[in-house]
């Protein structure tokens, strides 16, 4: 069987165990589905507050802002539904061992302490939030074009892949030292400022959040593909951005592996 | 020995524990200070509003950074971990243990987040107190006699957040849905609090609300009174409804209290 194929069967094999779990709370599950949709509406409400003052913020309207908080929401799901309860987990498999024991399995480790676990209830903040996006599109009155929707889902991924960099990264340092509390907070933290658009921030935060932090290729980057209003320059670094900072995490996660001595040792 | 004088004692003991516990976790705590940035990400949008458009209802930059900047601290000194704690026992059985113990898990569970928030004060005050010294944009224009009703304005908060989140830890003997119950109840009051915006600034029907509701004594009656923007009849009514909703929240959780200990069955260990 070739290498990909197995890596997407082990892939379903652990999502298809995480979904007949939740199954079994299922007013858990509601529960959590009319959460994350009041939570969708709060953040969408929250943000009208400006609009009651002025028509535009730093150039943009309040629909173009719902779709900015509509990538927040898909992104910031895929952040609990996937990275959070692996992520939560590094500082434990070191304790415990079960990283020795991950290690001697025939998987690829990265693979395995990143997608081994998911929290299925948040894969539908992504839904509702690209829904969100599909509302703020329309009453900003932009018909989405096929080149708008493509090079939007390309900057997605773009964002998706610096995420998972981002969070790849704080995990090998989970095994250097050991303990990885708070550190979902502060990819948290990171992915909490991508609420809004990065222009709404001044001076030195918003360099900061484009150069030092790649928080700017997070929601806006790709809300401004799917609004038609010409990325810039951030649209030529975002893939560039991306590439490099997942293959520095793993190198850096190769590199705190070959340090990695063992539980026991 | 006195009832009193065996509770003092209890509290002294559970207190340090509770300051211990949170001294232990530190960077976990400065992270998480950190990491709520969320009122200062809603500060830096009113900047760009007020710029572009002159001052919103009446507030003005400085009005707004004071505000906010007070907020992100002020929210951590007001607002526990009950809820969270509580559910949290209910779940792994500890509460059991806890029922055993001669001081009321409540007990414990307040100490344990007045613990928290010393720890989060001691941190956090000194930092802002140098801002306001240090920065021009912070303003607040009180004397000592206001800044005392602030800090009893600041007790009250607190306490009137502990029992919103303990009346409804007791929903934990119903349902397992509690937690989740308690976050709509808390988003819900985070517009009204003037966590989101301050309250002058909402939709008049909001603004009515939030002055008969309990989330505004845990925000933003004291952030008001600190900023000196309130006279001397709303400071009054502020007290008032805050401590009404106090008594009828105690009053509320006592009966609960009493139904759901008979109720209790065991989960767990």
């Amino acid at each position: 069987m070739s290498g990909l194929g197995r890596y997407l069967r082990l892939l379903r094999i652990f999502w298809a165990n995480a979904v007949a779990t939740e199954l079994e709370y299922r007013v858990n599950f509601w529960s959590n589905a009319f959460l994350s949709l009041f939570w969708l509406v709060w953040a969408a409400a929250g943000i009208g507050v400006y609009f009651r003052f002025t028509h535009a913020v730093r150039g943009w309207t309040y629909p173009e802002m719902l779709v900015v908080v509509g990538l927040f929401f898909a992104i910031n799901g895929l952040r609990q539904a996937v990275i959070t309860p692996n992520l939560a987990r590094i500082s434990e498999y070191v304790r415990l061992g079960t990283l020795d024991f991950l290690l001697t399995k025939p998987v690829d480790a990265q693979f395995m302490v990143s997608f081994r676990n998911v929290r299925i209830y948040s894969l539908l903040d992504p839904v509702l939030g690209l829904g969100l996006v599909a509302a703020g599109m329309t009453s900003a009155h932009r018909r989405l074009t096929v080149g708008g929707a493509a090079t939007g889902l390309f900057f997605l991924a773009c964002s998706i892949a610096i995420l998972y960099a981002v969070s790849l990264a704080l995990m090998s340092a989970g095994i250097g030292w050991v303990s990885s509390e708070g550190m979902d907070d502060l990819v948290q933290g990171l992915v909490e400022t991508s609420r809004l658009p990065v222009a709404l921030y001044r001076g030195v935060v918003q360099t900061a959040l484009t150069v030092v932090l790649p928080v700017a290729f997070l929601t806006t980057v790709p809300a401004e593909a799917l609004l038609g209003r010409g990325v810039g320059k951030a649209g030529l670094l975002a893939p560039v951005v991306a590439v490099i900072s997942v293959a520095l995490a793993s190198a850096w996660w190769r590199r705190a592996l070959r340090s990695y001595t063992g539980a026991s040792a | 020995m006195g009832e009193v004088a065996a509770l003092t004692s209890a509290y002294r003991g559970l207190l340090r524990v509770a300051v211990v516990q949170a001294l232990t976790y530190r960077a976990q705590l400065v992270i998480w200070l950190l990491s709520s940035l969320f009122p200062l990400i809603m500060m830096t949008v009113w900047l760009s509003v007020v710029d572009q458009s002159g001052p919103a209802a009446g507030w003005d930059r400085s009005d707004f950074i004071s505000y906010y900047v007070a907020a992100a601290v002020l929210f951590h000194l007001t607002t526990g971990d009950l809820a969270w704690n509580w559910d949290r026992d209910m779940r792994s059985g500890d509460l059991s243990f806890r029922l055993l113990k001669p001081v009321s898990p409540v007990h414990h569970h307040l100490a344990m987040d007045i613990g928290l928030v010393s720890v989060t004060a001691a941190l956090l005050v000194p930092v802002a107190l140098v801002a306001t010294v240090v920065l021009d944009s912070l303003r607040y224009p009180i004397g000592p006699g206001t800044f005392v009703l602030f800090l009893v304005a600041v007790v009250l908060g607190f306490a009137v957040s502990f029992a919103m989140a303990l009346t409804f830890a007791m929903g934990t003997f119903w349902s397992t849905q509690t937690a989740n119950l308690y976050y709509l109840w808390w988003g819900a009051g985070a517009f009204l609090s003037g966590w989101v915006a301050p309250v002058s600034v909402l939709p008049e029907p909001l603004q009515r609300a939030a002055h008969v509701l309990p989330f505004r004594s845990v925000l933003g009656f004291p952030l008001e009174l600190l900023l000196g923007r309130l006279d001397a009849g709303q400071i009054a009514t502020g007290f008032a409804v805050g401590l009404a909703w106090l008594v009828g929240l105690i009053v509320v959780q006592q009966a609960l209290w009493h139904r759901g200990i008979v109720r209790y069955q065991a989960v767990g260990g």
